[in-house]
């Protein structure tokens, strides 16, 4: 007697045998009630994930989803503003990604220089793009701090954390960090150009009045730095001894 | 290229958005993180629209599959790198099923101990009834890989099932191999 396998048996149930071989397992079935249970169990699998994925669809669509696909205007408003709190759904994610980045591009270098002062400094006199030369102490940290080690910046307890190290699409290495100040804290990722540190990408979290508020309220504005870096990053990012050497050399681009 | 109009695309969206959101859940294996990577696809939908010849679920799945692929990358990367202190690192997976006070049915934790490559071609094919071929081309593996996955898919399903006592399965769950949970 032929053995009909697990391969075979499953894709006869989905009728992706050919005319032999479907054949072939119809004749075995006929002689054999420990395959024709092993089928019917393959059939109760299939049940339990037509199950499962009925039990997630009945479940109600998270309100950001529904009022994206209702077509609805989101503002430019503060990241607080946006970020669903348990509203039946996720809490990870602001409405409008697009909203968000127009707000984050308010950043000014005065911003990040002021380490300890983040607060309330989103001018209406915003410019795009911060370049951060040398001297500059954010410049220094993001020259020679290893990600996930944090160094004092400004005068009132802030720090520089660089958290992770890429290669960009455009060919310039880049550093993820975070500069957290007394009462909130900006996500960015900043390139290597030739002569300074570009920040590309910026995300201000306030805090939530507490000393550690910022970490609970962050997890959204994370998740835009991680699409960013997602976007432009060529490749891994870089592991312990790939950032030494970068940064040993340089930042030079490879 | 010519692209699909927002108008069109709109509608066609909310078409397939019951398939995409099942294929979400196949991809990540709990409902909570399926729907971030729904909106997730649906926010890079919108904003980069899709060509008008576009078989729409095609496109917004191979969407959504890349943007797993990214997630999952980017996880790995963070957690390699051991700063899994940051506590947005850690938030994303998990956290929500612990305070969302909604209990996974008993299909939903049978289908949680599946890997996901797994989940994967079992809700394609068993749910949403695609043929091999097409499976293998949006997952982009051989037709006879759609084929092995789908038959460990179910085999481990079974033990798991067996593996639960609950059924009257006799004899041969002795000899199972425990199955690893969530995936490789």
């Amino acid at each position: 007697m032929t053995t009909i396998t697990d391969e075979m048996l499953s894709a006869f149930l989905d009728g992706e045998l050919g005319a032999s071989q479907a054949d072939e397992v119809r004749a075995a079935l006929d002689s054999d009630p420990a395959l024709r249970a092993r089928l019917a169990k393959f059939e109760q699998a299939d049940a339990t994930m037509r199950d499962a994925a009925s039990n997630v669809v009945d479940r109600r669509l998270p309100q950001s989803v529904m009022a994206m696909l209702a077509g609805e205007k989101t503002s430019v408003a503060p990241l607080k503003a946006h970020r669903p709190r348990r509203l039946g759904g996720s809490r990870f994610w602001p409405t409008a990604l697009a909203a968000s980045i127009a707000l984050v591009l308010g950043l000014t270098i005065g911003v990040l220089y002021q380490g300890a002062r983040l607060g309330n400094t989103v001018g209406s006199n915003a410019q795009i793009a911060a370049r951060v030369a040398p001297g500059d102490p954010l410049f220094e940290a993001l020259e020679s701090t290893p990600s996930g080690q944090s160094v004092a910046f400004g005068e009132a307890g802030g720090s520089i954390q660089p958290m992770l190290s890429f290669a960009s699409a455009s060919g310039d290495p880049c550093r993820e960090f975070m500069a957290v100040g007394s009462d909130d804290a900006v996500r960015a990722v900043a390139c290597r150009e030739r002569n300074s540190w570009r920040i590309d990408f910026a995300v201000r979290s306030e805090s939530a009045g507490t000393k550690n508020g910022y970490q609970t309220a962050s997890a959204s504005d994370a998740r835009l730095v991680s699409d960013y870096i997602s976007d432009v990053m060529v490749g891994d990012a870089f592991g312990r001894e790939t950032e030494t050497e970068v940064m040993a050399e340089g930042w030079r681009g490879k | 290229m010519q692209g699909k109009n927002a108008t069109g695309l709109h509608a066609e969206l909310i078409e397939v958005l019951t398939p995409l959101r099942r294929y979400c859940y196949s991809l990540t294996g709990n409902p909570y993180d399926a729907d971030d990577l729904l909106q997730d696809t649906l926010e890079r939908l919108l904003e980069r629209g899709a060509p008008s010849d576009a078989d729409i679920r095609k496109w917004a799945f191979r969407i959504c599959r890349n943007r797993w692929i990214d997630e999952m990358r980017f996880r790995n990367v963070r957690a390699a790198q051991d700063i899994g202190d940051m506590p947005d690192a850690a938030v994303f997976d998990g956290e929500a099923a612990i305070e969302g006070h909604i209990e996974l049915s008993q299909a939903e934790t049978a289908i949680a101990s599946l890997a996901p490559e797994f989940r994967e071609v079992l809700m394609l094919v068993a749910v949403e009834g695609m043929k091999y071929k097409e499976a293998a081309e949006l997952i982009d593996i051989p037709v006879g890989t759609v084929m092995s996955r789908l038959a460990r898919a179910r085999h481990q399903l079974v033990e798991y099932g067996s593996s639960d006592g609950d059924d009257g399965v006799q004899g041969e769950s002795a000899n199972v191999v425990p199955i690893k949970r969530g995936g490789k």
